[in-house]
């Protein structure tokens, strides 16, 4: 395909483009969008996380922010009781994310579909109701607020601390995205894509499905909890808003409006929630029907996800050119990337 | 402390509106795997539009009558302007319906305020009753009678008619009932607008009782989620089940350990789930 | 068996990865345009952010407030800068639960400054109203926009304790003038490690209008022994434990508590648990649709008869009377307003806001009119000046005035308002609907009286 070679070419240079951007925003914003911009970049890896299980396994989660939670609980507790230094507590973040997912793990990959859906989204409620009437300990509904917010010791005094937090995000979820990256293009990544298209098949041809889910379901625990630590830092406290099945939901919609399955659709519905919650929502006190209208347009027009906008665009004109309407847009060439991706599985056992 | 008259007569009346809300939600989850958020908004509907034709008319049938009309037809809105494209695509059915529960939600703010309303009953049946030495009020013993009513009703339709036995049979297996030349896609539309206008219905119902208010949606959402989930796959018996046992058991601990009520659902949701994986009266997948 | 239409849930093609790279640099491009471009700033060139030399840690409150870090850029006033308007920031969650509540504080503010032409000493007043969306983390964004970009001089808001005690180490560290129009939580006045010399409270702390209400009903209605039953939330908790103890103090007793969780769909078995306890009267604290559902349900399973409902005034806010009806009748609470105090302050605003709302302002609308009142005396005080912050902050700290609900004034090292509590019963008012009558009241009640 023409276009693939393109856009192959360009790849690395628009990779680079937008590290350039990255890096010298908090030279050319003023702070308040660089704080947004750092919260874009932490959702970014939320969203980036779930898309292990919603995009890549095929699992539908309604109940990631219960690892978001699990982190930001965690960096919050530490900073309140023990005074931890956020590398470590950061860790211990990952490491409780992880630890829940493996915990949960056996019990929720018995499910499959719209029940797997459910059951996390029911251990997600129990979560939470133990962290708003744990009052003692959690805060209860208020919280714990006073985090204190940690900064990059080389360059303190020398750039502003939005700037000094946005660096230390921007290193962090860069190399967290980085090794995401690495995962979903690894032999292990392609398995989940193969799980997903055809779980039976792959058993078959002797892959360990459940072991694979399983770890993906712990990976994607971890880097939710390392986003959830990290926005906890962001906002300097921790509340029962961080477990919300409502962020799962919003999660969810990130990775679907961008486009599920594929790498930088995630950043992209990212980017499209936040600015339309905090950008639209200082002109009309309707934005709540305008992210309503937003999602059913783009499930309707661009199921695929905003990621899909060109090719859609293309379709499009070329459907106009032949003047005559395709069968079903949704009923595209048969050998998809995806498919590609199973054969390649197929290949290399 | 006993358990007497007064908290079974609680708990099946609430048990009442839960199935109303949720047994459209479960057939519709059973036959085609439909995962509707937007279930709670039409509930939301119902029970705003009840309350606005109860003020005008000052008659509390011809309220109840115009939620559910008005549910039903954005239930049928929904269903063929959206859902018709999204069969088995289970993550664009959440966005969507979460986009639809969005718009409602927003609009029955801008129209009605964001002041709780509650619509009174009809004069008849106001005020309480004795029965068996409790105390109870006569509205949640007629919504019982109600509940039962329409669940003999909803139970006759899908178990005993031919046109049940459709529904049943798709799903058991949607292809098979397709490839005997029966417009799946016509079943799946009448059972979903039915649901929809049971859940207006109860919307209108339940206002005497739960009022309507900003987030009257996402609770009773939830709770019918827990409901479809635990009556397994889209059965009738097990949409009235689930109703009885939730509302239950929810009673229950409401009643001797108030605290741990907010989350006692979910527990008994999650634990049905990691005991069997295909809901309480499912059938393994 | 394979399905006809095999299709997956989701999309199957993945995309050109490149061009997808392109779209999502041009979006962030976009993005940082827009958020660049939007919003007034005073000076047509942004300040790129200097480094803060200073508070690294907020620091304890001393007794006179630090100069303002450098978040806000320092102005100088010249003639044309004190000619542009006065910014203030509107922040309540406008949209989700508490909608009405944000929208009668909001009432009660904009009737304020309409009766003042919205100008204070010849210098304009413009409205930034943002929602929170009674969420912390969108409050404390929202909170930051209006500092940053839109750079207010006063911030009037915060209807939720989660945002407010959310945002407070921000507003601490930026020093903008803040205004807490409803957000009860006790830790942001009462609690010395978390005040703030930036933040006034003109509502109340959670429990400081309850509390009267304990030695009153021991007193004046002669209960001994009373349930308690409020929704099991952080402010239910400060407020049920601040009435028990004032309560037992004054010789009662508690027979028995229910904390039911926040939006409870029916309260019936709670009603059930407390139908079986023995004691005088209930006292119970619901707010919104809880609220209107309890009082309701309370009257249809034949409590009423059984024990007396005493409790907060949100339990029969205005706003619910009417769907509330008979059920409300003869319930006593304590409150620091009612639209039935009899003084000609309260008269006029009550008719104030009858004609320009068609209805009887509640507690939230006053709290807006107050909190109103209080930036615009403040800033009428220092001429307009609001560059001066020093001389702004101690200006609302010296607001005094005859309010509708009495004498209002701050606590002078809380920054909390000293309230007269009033005690009022719901009866059936002359032109045939329903009113919190005042039966009594407390004077110079403040918040670190409990």
């Amino acid at each position: 395909m023409n276009a693939k070679s393109i856009s192959a070419q360009w790849r690395p240079a628009a990779i680079l483009g937008l590290l350039v951007l990255l890096l010298i925003a908090p030279f050319v914003l003023p702070t308040y969008p660089l704080s947004v911009l750092t919260e874009i970049l932490i959702f970014t890896l939320f969203a980036m996380s779930l898309n292990i299980l919603l995009g890549y396994a095929g699992l539908p989660s309604l109940g990631h922010s219960a690892f978001f939670g699990t982190g930001g609980y965690a960096v919050g507790l530490l900073a309140k009781y023990l005074g931890t230094p956020a590398p470590l507590a950061l860790l211990i973040a990952v490491v409780a994310g992880i630890a829940l997912a493996l915990i949960t793990g056996p019990f929720v990959l018995r499910t499959h579909g719209a029940y797997f859906l459910i059951l996390t989204l029911s251990l997600t409620q129990v979560l939470f109701g133990i962290v708003w009437l744990w009052r003692r300990v959690t805060g209860g509904d208020d919280g714990l607020p006073g985090i204190p917010t940690p900064k990059l010791p080389f360059l303190l005094g020398r750039v502003s601390d939005t700037a000094n937090f946005y660096y230390l995000t921007l290193i962090v979820v860069g190399i967290a995205i980085a090794t995401i990256a690495w995962v979903v293009r690894s032999p292990f990544g392609l398995a989940l894509v193969g799980i997903r298209e055809n779980e039976r098949y792959l058993e078959g041809l002797g892959y360990p499905t459940w072991t694979l889910k399983y770890v993906a379901y712990a990976l994607a625990g971890g880097y939710g909890a390392l986003a959830g630590g990290l926005f906890a830092y962001f906002k300097g406290f921790v509340g029962p808003g961080q477990i919300s099945w409502l962020l799962a939901g919003e999660g969810m919609v990130m990775v679907i409006l961008g486009g599920a399955g594929t790498f930088w659709g995630p950043a992209i519905g990212t980017i499209l929630v936040l600015l339309l919650r905090y950008e639209v929502s200082a002109f009309t006190q309707r934005w709540v029907m305008i992210l309503g209208i937003v999602f059913i347009l783009t499930v309707l027009l661009l199921p695929q996800g905003i990621v899909r906008l060109p090719n859609r665009i293309r379709e499009i004109r070329a459907q106009l050119r032949r003047e005559a309407p395709l069968p079903r847009p949704t009923a595209p060439a048969h050998h998809t990337p995806s498919e590609r991706a199973v054969e390649r599985v197929i290949e290399r056992s | 402390m006993p358990v007497n008259t007064a908290s079974l007569v609680i708990g099946l009346s609430y048990a009442s509106l839960l199935f109303l809300v949720s047994v459209g939600l479960s057939v519709v989850f059973g036959l085609m795997r439909f995962v509707n958020l937007a279930t709670g908004s039409l509930y939301l509907i119902g029970g705003y539009i009840g309350w606005s034709v109860a003020r005008s008319t000052g008659n509390f049938f011809l309220a109840l009558i115009a939620g559910a009309l008005a549910a039903l037809v954005v239930g049928v809105l929904i269903e063929r302007g959206f859902l018709q494209r999204l069969h088995r695509k289970e993550l664009l059915q959440v966005c969507l319906t979460l986009g639809v529960a969005y718009i409602v939600q927003d609009v029955t703010r801008w129209i009605w305020g964001g002041d709780p309303l509650r619509l009174r009953p009809p004069e008849l049946l106001r005020g309480s009753m004795e029965l068996f030495g409790s105390v109870v009020p006569i509205y949640r013993v007629a919504l019982i009678g109600i509940g039962a009513l329409l669940a003999v009703l909803v139970w006759y339709l899908l178990e005993r008619t031919k046109w049940g036995a459709y529904v049943r049979a798709g799903v058991d297996d949607l292809e098979m009932v397709q490839c005997l030349g029966i417009n799946a896609r016509r079943v799946f539309a009448i059972v979903f607008s039915l649901g929809a206008l049971l859940c207006g219905l109860g919307g209108a119902l339940g206002t005497p009782v739960t009022g309507v208010a900003p987030g009257t949606d996402i609770q009773l959402q939830l709770m019918a989620l827990i409901v479809v989930v635990l009556g397994g796959l889209g059965s009738v018996t097990g949409a009235i089940v689930a109703s009885i046992v939730v509302a239950l058991v929810d009673t229950i601990v409401r009643t001797f350990w108030p605290e741990a009520s907010f989350f006692a659902v979910w527990a008994l949701a999650a634990l049905v789930l990691i005991v069997r994986p295909q809901g309480l009266l499912g059938r393994a997948a | 068996m394979a399905h006809p239409e095999p299709h997956p849930v989701l999309g199957r093609r993945v995309s050109r990865r490149g061009l997808l790279l392109g779209v999502g640099v041009a979006a962030l491009g976009g993005l940082l345009s827009a958020c660049a471009g939007g919003g007034a700033t005073p000076t047509p060139t942004s300040a790129p952010a200097t480094p803060t030399p200073a508070p690294a840690t907020p620091t304890p409150p001393a007794a006179t407030p630090t100069p303002a870090a450098a978040a806000t850029p320092t102005v100088v006033v010249t003639p044309a800068a004190a000619a542009e308007p006065v910014r203030i920031g509107l922040i309540h969650g406008y949209t989700g639960v508490f909608a009405a509540l944000a929208e009668n504080l909001t009432r009660g503010i904009q009737l304020y400054f309409e009766s003042i032409d919205n100008t204070v000493a010849g210098r304009k007043v413009t409205f930034i109203q943002e929602d929170d969306a009674s969420n912390p983390e969108q409050g404390l964004t929202k909170t930051k926009q209006l500092v940053e970009r839109d750079k207010v001089h006063l911030i009037i808001g915060y209807n939720h304790s989660g945002v407010a005690l959310a945002v407070r180490d921000y507003i601490h560290q930026s020093g903008v003038p803040t205004i807490v129009d409803n957000a009860g939580a006790q830790a942001l006045t009462r609690d010395p490690q978390r005040r703030s010399p930036y933040i006034f409270r003109v509502s109340f702390a959670n429990g400081q209008y309850e509390w009267p209400l304990g030695p009153y009903a021991v007193e004046q209605l002669g209960y001994k022994r009373l349930i308690f039953t409020a929704s099991d939330f952080v402010a239910g908790h400060e407020k049920a434990e601040a009435i028990k103890k004032a309560f037992q103090n004054a010789g009662g007793e508690i027979a028995g508590e229910v904390y039911p969780p926040l939006d409870t769909a029916d309260f019936a078995p709670f009603l059930q648990r407390i139908s079986q306890m023995q004691a005088d009267a209930v006292w119970a604290f619901f707010a919104g649709a809880d609220a209107v559902r309890f009082v309701q349900q309370y009257a249809d399973f034949g409590l009423k008869d059984q024990f007396p409902l005493i409790g907060v005034g949100d339990l029969v806010d205005e706003a619910y009377l009417d769907q509330q009806g008979d059920a409300a009748l003869d319930v006593v609470t304590s409150l620091h307003y009612s639209p039935h105090i009899d003084s000609p302050e309260n008269k006029a605003f009550v008719d104030a806001f009858k004609k320009k709302y068609g209805r009887i302002p509640n507690q939230f609308a006053y709290q807006g009119y107050i909190a109103g009142r209080v930036a615009a005396e403040a800033l009428s005080k220092v001429q307009g000046k609001v560059e001066d912050k020093q001389a702004l902050l101690k200006a609302i700290k010296d607001v005094q005035f005859v309010g509708p609900a009495g004498p209002f004034r701050f606590h002078p090292e809380t920054q909390n308002v000293v309230l007269t509590v009033y005690f009022r019963k719901v009866q059936r008012l002359p032109d045939g609907s329903l009113g919190n009558v005042v039966l009594g009241k407390r004077e110079n009640v403040d918040d670190l009286s409990f």
